[in-house]
């Protein structure tokens, strides 16, 4: 008998802790390529430890916000992994569900799904869910059904599969201050309305956040939200900015460590603009929030999830303080190294002036390329493993921007560094602009394809055993990831040709 | 919904077939300078729940700045009747677009 009146929940892809490897989980945006779905699966997004009532040990960070506000609030309320909805059928009354991206829509899903024609993983792993006989018996029992996170805007893009689903509400933006309510009415059987956009002014305070309950996937824990660089391509520059207090997020690394997670993953679009004035870093902010970090975690792994590129420049030049990070507290125990995801976006100083002149501040957009190059040199150094993402198709962009784009991964190469071609996906202030599509690829775009690939498989073999993947545990993982890649390259040499014939003359 | 709703401006849209988004779109610009940040828009359509977003997925996708909730009615003069009592007393405007 299941006891939670509202159970929150997502696909496997999204319920998984990627083997203690967030990047691994990007293989659930593409599909299966050389092996079999399941093995991709397993490789991408395994199962997760859960407890007698289906509970995960980790889950989605998102996903624990909503779960502790609603908790808070007096509500039944837990995240159950998917392959344990069923044991709450009798309680459930709301089935909430959270997503990065549904229907494999946003960067980098629908850029596979472009180029190989197969629907991504996250696609088809979301599908199986909503047509689970648990989730149609929730439905048939009048469970009400509630879709946010990240990818709520792609709902409204598959209106059938909304309609078959028989999805109540489809919210989008910051919840922390409307859930509760939202729930009350769903709970008293009120009317919902069809959709919700939280806009900026309906943003939560510091104080209306939560501290999450339980574990959070390999230990994520948000410093602060928006961002204040006001890239035209990004959502998250939407969002008012804040900073999470220091006490706020020590309680959330001890939940994180008491169910045994080891360490911190720290979550910002610009981990180095902690407790910054604009776009100036604030070292004492940064020291502080890193010294906590060790204290807490000890010997565990410190992780960031996004830098800028022109913060680390900035950072360093002024303030030594990315040697000083790394040597004096994330290296100083058994730490090698740490990962973040970084945007190049494009080597093009007019396009990077039009759609991101923010990105480069303090230094002028004109000198972007010049940026890169340095603050990748500078990670280079300080063992920190920058995954790039590139974007191909952003409006306005002519085949020179993309020259230039091939030009600077050619001068990337000398540092260890992953980088990601994706195609223009229409989201921030560009949502309303058109979808990038196969017709519209030309050939300088399969030049920057192809110079991304041969990039960051050349660096992946040194990533994988020296650092990301070292151990006896992640030997199948990384011997798997050796296959593909040699199986990736492999075809891209047989398509040559026909890459070649598509763009002659 | 009452904390959600508050302070926020109706929109009965009443539409039979495309959308013109711009009139929507202009008439939240507007409101905005009187202070409003919310906007409730009831679509009143002939289209089935939830396709009727193929209609006014422009006015979702246009907006960053506001707070958008969107409630689906039936076509009918009924409903229309019923629903301009009930806003009376609220700011609203009805559009036909």
């Amino acid at each position: 008998m299941g006891k939670y009146e509202i159970v929150l929940t997502t696909d496997r892809t999204m319920m998984s802790n990627h083997h203690g490897r967030e990047f691994l989980g990007f293989l659930a945006t593409g599909p299966a390529i050389g092996l079999p779905e399941k093995l991709w699966l397993w490789l991408a997004a395994p199962k997760v430890r859960v407890d007698e009532e289906g509970k995960p040990v980790e889950a989605p960070y998102g996903m624990r916000k909503v779960e502790a506000k609603l908790i808070e609030a007096g509500f039944k309320a837990a995240i159950i992994d998917p392959d344990h909805i069923h044991k709450h059928l009798d309680s459930m009354k709301i089935l909430m569900l959270g997503h990065h991206d549904y229907f494999a829509y946003g960067p980098p899903s629908s850029e596979w799904w472009m180029i190989t024609g197969k629907e991504p993983v996250n696609r088809v792993s979301f599908r199986k869910l909503m047509e689970s006989p648990a989730v149609k018996k929730a439905r048939e029992k009048g469970v009400k059904i509630i879709a946010g996170g990240p990818g709520a805007w792609q709902w409204l893009w598959e209106l059938e599969y909304w309609r078959k689903w028989g999805v109540d509400l489809v919210i989008d933006g910051e919840v922390e201050k409307v859930i509760v309510e939202i729930v009350e009415e769903a709970l008293a059987n009120e009317p919902l309305p069809d959709y919700i956009y939280v806009g900026p002014y309906d943003s939560p305070s510091i104080e209306e956040i939560p501290v999450i309950k339980g574990a959070s996937v390999n230990g994520l824990v948000e410093i602060m939200r928006g961002c204040p660089r006001g890239c035209r391509f990004c959502p998250v520059t939407l969002r008012p900015l804040k900073f999470i207090p220091l006490d706020i997020i020590a309680k959330e690394i001890k939940v994180n460590l008491e169910a045994g997670i080891e360490g911190v993953l720290f979550h910002s679009e610009d981990i180095l603009l902690y407790g910054a004035k604009g776009v100036e870093p604030n070292p004492e902010a940064l020291i502080k929030l890193h010294k906590l970090a060790r204290e807490l975690v000890g010997e565990g792994p410190i992780g960031w999830s996004h830098l800028t590129l022109s913060t680390v420049k900035y950072a360093e030049e002024k303030y030594g303080l990315i040697s000083k990070l790394m040597k004096d507290i994330i290296l100083a125990g058994n730490q090698e190294f740490i990962g973040a995801q970084v945007g190049i976006e494009t080597g093009s100083p007019r396009l990077a002036k039009m759609v991101m002149p923010g990105k480069a501040a303090p230094y002028p957009p004109e000198k972007w390329p010049e940026i890169v190059e340095d603050a990748f040199a500078i990670m280079h150094e300080n063992h920190i493993v920058p995954a790039a993402t590139i974007i191909l198709g952003t409006p306005g962009e002519t085949e020179d921007d993309v020259v230039k784009t091939a030009e600077l991964i050619d001068r990337l190469k000398p540092y260890r560094s992953l980088i990601v071609p994706m195609f223009f996906v229409p989201m921030g202030t560009f949502k309303h602009k058109d979808w990038f599509k196969r017709k519209h690829v030309k050939r300088e775009h399969v030049d920057v394809l192809l110079k991304t690939l041969y990039h960051s498989t050349y660096w992946a073999e040194e990533i994988m055993s020296k650092f990301y993947l070292k151990g006896l545990s992640m030997f199948p993982v990384k011997l798997l990831l050796k296959l593909f890649i040699r199986y990736v390259k492999y075809r891209v040499e047989k398509l040559k040709p026909q890459l070649e014939e598509m763009f002659k003359g | 919904m009452s904390a959600l709703e508050d302070k926020a401006f109706h929109i009965v849209l009443i539409t039979k077939g495309n959308v013109n988004d711009r009139k929507v779109l202009d008439k939240m610009l507007s409101c905005s300078s009187l202070g409003f940040k919310k906007f409730i828009i009831h679509v009143l359509t002939m289209e089935d729940r939830p396709l009727y977003f193929e209609k006014i997925r422009d006015i979702i996708f246009e907006n960053i700045a506001f707070t958008l909730i969107i409630k689906y009615h039936k076509m009918s003069h009924v409903n229309l009747n019923k629903f301009l009592n009930e806003l009376r007393s609220k700011p609203h405007e009805v559009i036909e677009a």
